[in-house]
C-alpha cells in the first residue's frame, strides 16, 4: 500500500522556485531517503507533507489523506522532526517527552515500547534540561518526541546534521529497527554515505528529482563506482 | 493528563524557570505605582498666600484667620496694594487675596503653572467661602470626593489602568511569537492541538501572576498612596480582573500577528503606551480633547477602565453605575480573544 504519494508538486516563494513538479510514491513500511545538497528543496517538501505549508500546485497524500484538505486528521497520524532542534530548552528531557505525549492525548508509558530503544539511551539524563544536552542526545530526544504517539509515518528532516559519526551510525540503526516495526519513514540527508542505509532514495537538486531507485541500482545504472560519484554524474547531466 | 492541563503546566514551567523576568514582572508595578503616585503630583501641598486689606472688618479678620490656620496654606502676611505684582513675580507668594472696600474679595494668582494655579484658586475659594452664612460672596464651591484635590485620586486609577495593560500585554505579547522564533511552533502545529487551547493555555499562568500584581497594586494604593476604596471591593476586583484578562488577550493578539519578539515588544511598548496615556483620561480629561481624539478614546480600553474605577474607588458606586463600562470591556476582551484565535496561523505561512 502507498503511504506517501506526491504528484507534480510545486512550491514557490515569490520569485524563488523551491520545488518544480516533484512526483514520487513511498510504500508502507519503507525507509525512503531524500538525498540532495543544501537548498535543494528538501525542507520545503517536508513542510508540505507535514501540512505546514500549502503547495503552489500539484497534490500530495499521506496515508491516503490529502495534505491540504485533511490536514487536521493527518496531524494525528504523522511524526515530524524538523531540521532545527525544536524542543523546549528550559524543559527537562522527561518534561519535553511528557508534553508531546499529552499533546496527542497519550502518555509516556503508553508509547514507551516504541520509543524505548531510543529513549532508554537518554533516560539517565531525564532530569537534565533539553538545552543542556549534547547534539546527539538532542536528536535522540527529538526522535523520541516525534515517536511517542506511535505515528504511522515519520518525517525526519536532516536528523543527522551536526551529529558526530558514532551517534549518526546509532541513529540509522534505530531507524532500521523502527522500519521493521512497520513505520514508514521519510528521511532527508545531505550526506551521500547515509543514502546506502535507505531502502530506496530520491535524489533531489534545485527542486527537481533526478532519480528514484535503490542506491545500488542508481550506482549500477550510472556506471559509477560509488554513490557519491553517481550523484555528481546525475547532477552534471541535469545541467 | 489532558492536553490543556499539560499545556498550562508547560507555560508555568517557562515562567518559573526564568526568575529574572518574573522578578521584573512583579517589581515593575510597584516601582511604577510609587513613581506615579509620589513623583507626579499636581495636588496643593503648600500655597504661599499674601493678603491686601484696607479695613479690618470682622469678615476680613475671620477670613485671615481661616487662611492662617489652614494646613495647606502658608500665610505670608499683609502687603500693600502696590506690591502685589512684585510679590507674585518674585515668587514670594503664588496667590494674593485682595479684600476690597466694598466687601468683595478677589484672588490674584501667579498662573505660570496653570494647572497648579487653577487648583489653588479653587482651593482658596473654598477656604474663603467656607463660612457661607457670613460670606459676602454668593459663590459656593463644593469639592466632592476629593476636597483637597489630591492628585492620587486622579492618578492612581489612571496609573492602574496603564500598568495593567502595559505589564499584561508585554508578558503575553512574546509568548506565541517566541515559539515561532525558536521553531517549537513547527512541531506544535504538527499535532492535533487547537489554536484556542494554545491561546487560553498561554493566558492562564499570566493571569495568576497579574492577580498577584493586582493585590500589590491595590494594597500599595490604599495604604501608601492613601487611595480610598469607597465602593464594594468585590465590584472593584471583578472590574480589575476583567481588565487584566482583556490586556492579556491584547498581548496575545499582538503575538499572533508579530513575526519576531522584538516587533511584538515594540508594538506593545511604543505603539500602545503613548495613546494609552494620552487618550485614557489619565493625563488629560477626555472631555477636554478635540472631537477627533475624543472619538478615538472609545476604542482605548484604559479610558473605560479609568471611568469605571473612579466611580468604584473614589465615588463608591456599585455595579449599576459601571454597567456600561463593564459591558464594553467585556466586549473588547471577547473581540480580542476571537481575533487572536482567528489570526493564529495554523500553518507556517
Amino acid at each position: 500500500m502507498t503511504a506517501i504519494e506526491v504528484s507534480n508538486l510545486s512550491k514557490s516563494y515569490g520569485d524563488v522556485q523551491a520545488l518544480r513538479g516533484v512526483s514520487f510514491a513511498v510504500q508502507e513500511g519503507e525507509l525512503f531517503g531524500l538525498i540532495g545538497p543544501d537548498g535543494a528543496g528538501k525542507t520545503t517538501l517536508f513542510r508540505i507533507l507535514t501540512t505546514l505549508l500549502l503547495p503552489s500546485s500539484g497534490s500530495a497524500t499521506v496515508e491516503s489523506l490529502d495534505v491540504v484538505a485533511d490536514y487536521r486528521r493527518l496531524r494525528t497520524l504523522v511524526g515530524y522532526m524538523p531540521g532545527r532542534f525544536s524542543l523546549y530548552p528550559d524543559l527537562t528531557v522527561e518534561e519535553n517527552l511528557q508534553f508531546f505525549a499529552s499533546l496527542f492525548g497519550t502518555t509516556i508509558r503508553e508509547g514507551y515500547d516504541l520509543v524505548a530503544p531510543v529513549y532508554s539511551q537518554i533516560e539517565p539524563f531525564r532530569h537534565r534540561k533539553a538545552g543542556k544536552l549534547s547534539g546527539g542526545m538532542k536528536q535522540k530526544l527529538a526522535l523520541s518526541c516525534a515517536l511517542i504517539h506511535k505515528p504511522r509515518v515519520l518525517f525526519l528532516d536532516e536528523p543527522t546534521t551536526g551529529v558526530d559519526v558514532v551517534s549518526r551510525i546509532e541513529f540509522w540503526d534505530m531507524l532500521q529497527s523502527l522500519r521493521q516495526q512497520g513505520i514508514t519513514i521519510l528521511v532527508s540527508t545531505p550526506y551521500m554515505d547515509e543514502a546506502q542505509r535507505c531502502g530506496r532514495v530520491a535524489l533531489i537538486c534545485d527542486g527537481r528529482l533526478l532519480d528514484i531507485d535503490t542506491p545500488e541500482q542508481i550506482v549500477l545504472r550510472t556506471g559509477q563506482s560509488t554513490f557519491e560519484e553517481a550523484f555528481i554524474h546525475l547532477m552534471s547531466q541535469q545541467q | 493528563m489532558n492536553v490543556f492541563a499539560s499545556f498550562v503546566r508547560k507555560e508555568c514551567i517557562h515562567i518559573l524557570r526564568d526568575p529574572r523576568t518574573m522578578l521584573i514582572v512583579l517589581l515593575m508595578p510597584v516601582v511604577l505605582m510609587m513613581l506615579f503616585g509620589f513623583a507626579i503630583s499636581t495636588e496643593i501641598k503648600n500655597i504661599n498666600v499674601a493678603a491686601v486689606a484696607s479695613r479690618y472688618t470682622t469678615d476680613v479678620r475671620r477670613d485671615l484667620t481661616a487662611l492662617e490656620h489652614n494646613p495647606y496654606v502658608t500665610f505670608k502676611g499683609m502687603i500693600r496694594e502696590g506690591e502685589v505684582d512684585a510679590a507674585l513675580r518674585s515668587g514670594r507668594c503664588s496667590a494674593v487675596v485682595l479684600f476690597g472696600r466694598d466687601g468683595k474679595r478677589h484672588i490674584v494668582l501667579d498662573a505660570s503653572n496653570s494647572s497648579l494655579s487653577a487648583s489653588a484658586a479653587i482651593y482658596l475659594r473654598s477656604i474663603l467661602t467656607a463660612d457661607a452664612s457670613a460670606s459676602a460672596l454668593p459663590v459656593t464651591t463644593y469639592m466632592r470626593h476629593n476636597p483637597q484635590l489630591k492628585s492620587a485620586y486622579n492618578f492612581v486609577p489612571g496609573v492602574m489602568g496603564l500598568i495593567f495593560i502595559l505589564i499584561c500585554a508585554l508578558m503575553t505579547c512574546v509568548s506565541v511569537v517566541r515559539e515561532k522564533e525558536s521553531g517549537t511552533m513547527e512541531v506544535l502545529l504538527v499535532s492535533p492541538v487547537r489554536p484556542v487551547y494554545v491561546v487560553l493555555a498561554k493566558m492562564i499562568p499570566y493571569l495568576v501572576l497579574s492577580l498577584f500584581n493586582l493585590a500589590t497594586i491595590l494594597l500599595l494604593s490604599h495604604y501608601v498612596l492613601e487611595m480610598p476604596v469607597a465602593g464594594n471591593l468585590s465590584v472593584l476586583l471583578i472590574l480589575c480582573t476583567l481588565y487584566i484578562v482583556l490586556s492579556l488577550f491584547l498581548g496575545l493578539f499582538v503575538s499572533t500577528l508579530a513575526q519576531s519578539q522584538m516587533v511584538a515588544l515594540l508594538i506593545c511598548a511604543m505603539v500602545m503606551l503613548v495613546p494609552m496615556m494620552m487618550l485614557s483620561g489619565m493625563m488629560f480629561p477626555v472631555e477636554n480633547l478635540p472631537p477627533v481624539l475624543k472619538q478615538l478614546t472609545f476604542i482605548v480600553p484604559a479610558r473605560w477602565f479609568n471611568d469605571a474605577i473612579r466611580k468604584v474607588m473614589v465615588e463608591g458606586l456599585g455595579f449599576a453605575a459601571i454597567w456600561k463600562e463593564l459591558s464594553i470591556l467585556f466586549a473588547m476582551a471577547l473581540a480580542l480573544f476571537v481575533a487572536s484565535i482567528k489570526k493564529f496561523k495554523d500553518r507556517l505561512e
